[in-house]
């Protein structure tokens, strides 16, 4: 009886358009639209440094220090690329010209005067470039206090000056994971949680208070406690597998790599499924009005999913930052900070934390739904 | 009159629709355009990195560097000792880079290693990161620098920062002479206005066109002894008033929310109108292939959110690929978002032209292409008794 109870209840999942619109289909257009937008970030982040293009105009004439100073910085080494990428303009009026038709970002003047920077506008590439300057002044300017105050050690100043030492090193965390893989993750705790409008469908077709097909499956003998095991069987498998495909889609046509072992992802995406799942249980106990139980599942679904950070990717750290018990509690923030440790940092702590809090929401929920719908009485059929 | 205002009255069914999207575009689009707002720069202003400084040596040294960052950056809690959280945290932008001093860096200093004094997490090699880097590698550079060419410890100190203050003096100029550098943020919300729009008017008057398609209500209205022409007509014109109305009031929101006098607002306000058409299209051609309101639903969301993404809605366009590029041309969201950049990037008077007419002539074309479609369709839905 189990299995006749699933494989129906699978058929009638499959059939409803609704269902397979919003849980399959509606992640893989957002998956293939996310892709399109963010693809070319995650790939190649706009934040990224790049050699900034900048003109040079020498009014002096002679070679100078600057100059030399310039070249070094538009030559790269095996482990770093060029600072700069230097034009060389023949007046400043030229170099101006150019500056505004975007191609160089700005312009070094050296004339009798000293050196001088233009920049078109405030920015990043406007202050690295201030302090290419001032870092050629700072150097200068120790040369020659130097060179004043203890003239023994100018050899000393010079050598070092010249050695460029390196003070500052960079914390390894071995992997590079895009901040913009978030929106994937987030898309696939979406999904997830749409799971709930299953579950909540699967109920409404057994409450003898809410369907026809509930009162007559309310006078049938069948044992209740089964037929719901096997409508959250049917709706936990195929939950799965739309996740699961949305996955293998992302990871192996859109080619956008989670940084972790496929069968640890669908591992996780799975969970999801169940804690989407066992959520459209509880609020399916829960919820006695038709309309309601449309609502209600959507509201929770997208209210986690813009905490998880579907539209603003930043918004899950700033909860973590702030209110991290939030991030505990929302089952969507769990699932993406599962997925996000997983493929940053590997099976760590967190990892396991969240996968903790996932299943024993997963066994709290159907444990409540279980209390809820037990021996549920009807005046009349 | 009865038809139109049967249709006016049918809208009250979407109220919840209007009034979900007019929330998220006053949110998230004011959000977003503040975010992205700029004038035109007259004086340097030098970029500050947002900084968490952990010091785990507290020293003499250590302070000295945490006081050159606080007086040059901004400096904030690392709000953990846990580095992958500061990654997590840099990672999303709560901070730009975080810096750990470590507990023997004075002792290191002092003892002539120099070397990786410093840890920092930052995310990727950005433009942020590198210019931090810089500040620091060449301050850090100036105190060893001094400490081996026979200055103590405390002199070092106090010559490199007085260097640092002399520097500050040292500004690049500013020649800013092109709108295009700039967004304002009337363009902002315009922007983000073509998402949100496009779905209201989708979303609503595909419904309420449904409504119109109602087997009962067409063949009440049709009994009724009105001209063919004059309910139409009416439902035709309901359908545009809807339109103008919600356009309007768009609009009006924008305006109203901009607290500065921008002279370009009424040419963004006819762009948009420009764009109402292909909303009209675009819902009559959804509820031409369904009259179910979740499917209604789901085809504008999939439709409308698919070319906010591609035609530079949400992602500007300079960070879009060439190829994704040459598809949006054949989009009406991304003539309507190059009119508005048109009209951010060039002066009041260059913007009436032939360009900016050829914009909105393709958004039209656009909307009655959704027309000719919906109607053809209609037609084949009829005919095959769909």
């Amino acid at each position: 009886m189990f299995g006749r109870i699933f494989v129906y209840k699978l058929k009638e999942i499959t059939r409803n358009r609704y269902n397979v619109g919003w849980n399959f289909i509606f992640p893989i257009v957002l998956a293939t639209v996310f892709y399109l937008g963010f693809g070319n970030l995650i790939k190649d982040d706009p934040d990224n440094f790049s050699t900034i293009e900048a003109g040079y105009v020498n009014t002096v004439g002679d070679a100078s220090p600057f100059e030399a100073v310039l070249t070094e910085l538009s030559e790269g080494t095996n482990d770093q690329m060029a600072v700069l990428s230097i034009h060389r303009y023949n007046s400043k009026d030229e170099a101006i010209k150019a500056m505004n038709s975007g191609d160089i970002s700005g312009i070094y003047l050296e004339s009798e005067d000293g050196i001088e920077t233009f920049v078109s506008k405030n920015g990043i590439t406007a202050t690295t470039l201030n302090q290419i300057v001032r870092e050629y002044k700072n150097k200068k300017a120790i040369i020659e206090t130097v060179a004043v105050e203890h003239p023994e050690n100018l050899p000393t100043t010079i050598s070092m000056v010249m050695d460029n030492i390196s003070t500052v090193e960079r914390y390894d965390f071995g992997t590079n994971t895009s901040p913009y893989i978030q929106y994937f993750f987030a898309l696939i705790a979406m999904s997830s949680l749409f799971s709930s409008w299953i579950s909540t469908d699967i109920l409404e077709g057994i409450c003898a208070n809410m369907t026809e097909q509930g009162k007559r499956f309310e006078c049938s003998p069948t044992n209740k406690l089964m037929a719901i095991s096997a409508g959250i069987l049917a709706a936990l498998v195929l939950q799965s597998v739309t996740n699961a495909i949305v996955v293998i889609y992302v990871q192996e046509i859109l080619k956008i790599n989670f940084g972790a072992p496929l069968w640890n992802v669908l591992l996780l995406t799975t969970l999801g499924s169940a804690l989407g799942v066992s959520a459209g249980v509880l609020i399916g106990s829960f919820i006695k009005n038709s309309h309601l139980l449309v609502v209600v599942p959507l509201c929770f679904t997208m209210t986690c999913s813009f905490c998880s950070g579907l539209m603003w990717h930043q918004v899950r750290q700033v909860i973590e930052n702030n209110c991290p018990l939030l991030n505990r509690i929302n089952p969507a923030s769990l699932l993406v900070d599962s997925l996000f440790t997983l493929s940053t940092y590997g099976r760590t702590e967190t990892y396991y934390r969240d996968v903790a809090i996932m299943c024993s929401m997963i066994v709290i929920s159907l444990l409540v739904s279980a209390f809820l719908l037990r021996r549920r009485k009807y005046v009349s059929l | 009159m009865s038809v139109f205002k049967a249709i006016l009255k049918s809208l009250k069914a979407n109220i919840m629709t209007i009034i979900v999207y007019l929330a998220i575009f006053t949110i998230f689009g004011n959000m977003q355009a503040k975010a992205n707002a700029s004038t035109q720069d007259t004086a340097f202003e030098e970029v500050t990195v947002t900084v968490a400084v952990t010091d785990n040596d507290n020293s003499t040294l250590s302070k000295a560097v945490v006081d050159y960052l606080e007086e040059t950056q901004n400096v904030v809690s690392p709000k953990t000792d846990d580095p992958m959280v500061m990654n997590d945290n840099a990672r999303f932008s709560i901070y730009d880079y975080a810096l750990i001093i470590p507990e023997d860096f004075e002792s290191k200093v002092l003892s002539g290693d120099t070397e990786n004094l410093l840890t920092y997490i930052a995310p990727g090699t950005t433009a942020s990161q590198f210019l931090l880097t810089e500040k620091l590698n060449d301050y850090l550079q100036d105190i060893v620098i001094y400490l081996n060419s026979g200055y103590s410890e405390a002199e070092a100190i106090s010559l490199t920062h007085e260097q640092m203050i002399e520097l500050n003096e040292t500004k690049a100029t500013i020649i800013d002479e092109s709108d295009k550098n700039h967004r304002s943020f009337f363009a902002g919300m315009f922007l983000f206005n073509g998402y949100t729009l496009l779905m209201i008017l989708s979303i609503c008057c595909a419904t309420v066109v449904t409504f119109m398609k109602n087997k009962d209500v067409s063949n009440r209205i049709s009994v009724s002894g009105m001209h063919f022409f004059t309910r139409n007509a009416a439902a035709i014109g309901a359908v545009f008033f809807i339109g103008t109305i919600l356009t309007t009031f768009a609009i009006l929101v924008i305006h109203v929310m901009g607290s500065v006098n921008d002279n370009k607002f009424w040419f963004y306000a006819i762009d948009t109108y420009s764009l109402m058409f292909v909303g009209l299209g675009l819902a009559y051609f959804i509820c031409s292939l369904t009259a179910n309101e979740n499917l209604i639903n789901m085809v504008a969301n999939m439709v409308v959110l698919s070319m906010s993404f591609l035609c530079g809605v949400f992602v500007d366009t300079q960070f879009l690929s060439s190829s994704i590029i040459k598809v949006a041309h054949f989009m009406p969201l991304y003539w309507y978002t190059t009119a508005i950049k048109f009209i951010n990037d060039n002066p009041v008077g260059n913007i009436w032209c032939g360009k900016f007419a050829s914009y909105l002539v393709i958004e039209i074309l656009f909307a009655l292409v959704f027309f000719t479609a919906g109607m053809i369709v209609s037609r084949k839905k009829e005919q095959y008794a769909i």
